[in-house]
């Protein structure tokens, strides 16, 4: 049997349109890293399948001025989507954020998408 | 599928032998992500090295008599007054420099920083020149050695927060490692341990690239870092990162995995695909 993951990332309070809601399979999770002080970003295996550039959600995190606790933020970020990643939910996906359903995790304020075109 | 994830952020380590003397200093070559993990910020002159995050240090091969800055007493290695008449097999004076001694510059004036060059350039001990006095100074000779080691999480080094600052990546993308040539100060650290160098290679994604983690560690650790490697991936860790290596504002952070096999880490270099 195949043990699936699927991450629910929702970041608009009305889901009718385009990067309203996205859902990847954690398998596809290629990494996270800091690209601002209070910036994460995951890259996923982007859907269009091509092989140069992936699809991107950039999570943001406070950005105090105080460099070791935006590090500290960004980090806490990385480790609640790590967990949720691992989260395997056997009744459906899971959701990593969500602006309709408050799951915020790690300190996370908005999660934005920018697919690979 | 789950997953453990390693979490490994940079550190920067750069050594070279000592440049010619231009003008009373001695201009390192400009440090880059690729020759040192780090791209140190302009300093100038009036500010502290203390406070930086990052170290630089002289380590004498030649034994020149009054070429130290008179603000140096003591090695950085052994603790030793440089002016002990037993510890260096000549009973000099500490401006007198004895092969094997190593200065850590921490006046304030012994070395700048470029402004957007990342070019270290450490002043020699005379009286004029934009960085070094006869206090501050040293004056090497071109057999020593410059080494510029990260020691903290500090803005004064970056990139902090930007691609190549650190890296997030799931067990599963790691495909190996392989041990590599390391061979700048001749391979030595500045306490005159050999050093060896091993790449940890992970799945992009990207179709033309890998993500890779270079590791420059204590002499003949290869074996030891991919059994510490075995161990992380395997680990049942699943709700958050594990911390492989970072550095924060107090020090370094080294996952018990490497450090409990007797692996000490001076660089950490972590070069991802291009991801657009």
């Amino acid at each position: 049997m195949v043990q699936k993951n699927f991450m629910i990332f929702n970041q608009a309070a009305t889901v009718d349109g385009a990067d309203d809601l996205n859902m990847y399979d954690s398998d596809n999770l290629l990494a996270m890293d800091s690209t601002g002080a209070g910036v994460v970003t995951m890259y996923f295996r982007a859907w269009n399948e091509h092989v140069d550039a992936p699809d991107d959600i950039a999570l943001t995190v406070v950005s105090s001025g105080d460099d070791e606790a935006d590090r500290v933020n960004r980090v806490a970020a990385i480790d609640a989507m790590v967990s949720k990643a691992n989260a395997v939910n056997r009744n459906g996906y899971v959701v990593a954020w969500s602006e309709n359903e408050g799951v915020k995790p790690g300190g996370i304020s908005a999660a934005v998408p920018t697919l690979d075109s | 599928m789950k997953t453990p994830y390693l979490y490994f952020g940079r550190k920067g380590y750069y050594v070279q032998q000592a440049p010619s003397i231009s003008s009373n200093v001695m201009a390192l070559t400009a440090i880059t992500n690729a020759n040192g993990g780090m791209l140190p910020i302009e300093k100038a002159n009036t500010v502290d090295p203390t406070t930086l995050g990052y170290r630089v240090l002289h380590r004498a091969v030649d034994a020149v008599d009054g070429k130290r800055g008179t603000d140096y007493t003591t090695d950085f290695v052994t603790g030793e007054l440089f002016s002990s008449a037993t510890a260096w097999g000549a009973n000099k004076n500490a401006d007198d420099i004895q092969a094997g001694q190593v200065t850590n510059l921490t006046s304030v004036s012994a070395f700048i920083v470029g402004s957007g060059n990342e070019i270290v350039t450490v002043g020699n001990n005379v009286t004029a020149g934009t960085a070094g006095t006869v206090a501050t100074g040293i004056t090497a000779t071109p057999n020593d050695f410059f080494y510029v080691e990260e020691v903290s999480f500090n803005a004064a080094v970056l990139p902090i927060n930007t691609v190549g600052a650190d890296i997030c990546v799931p067990a599963s993308s790691f495909m190996g490692a392989e041990a590599l040539a390391y061979t700048a100060g001749s391979g030595v650290h500045y306490d005159q341990t050999a050093l060896d160098q091993t790449r940890l290679y992970f799945k992009s994604g990207d179709g033309y690239g890998v993500d890779t983690v270079d590791i420059l560690h204590t002499e003949s650790k290869y074996r030891e870092l991919c059994e510490a490697m075995q161990e992380l991936c395997n680990s049942s860790i699943y709700n958050e990162a594990i911390k492989v290596h970072y550095l924060d504002k107090n020090g370094q952070r080294v996952h018990d995995a490497i450090s409990g096999r007797g692996i000490t880490i001076h660089r950490c270099l972590i070069t991802s695909a291009t991801r657009a």
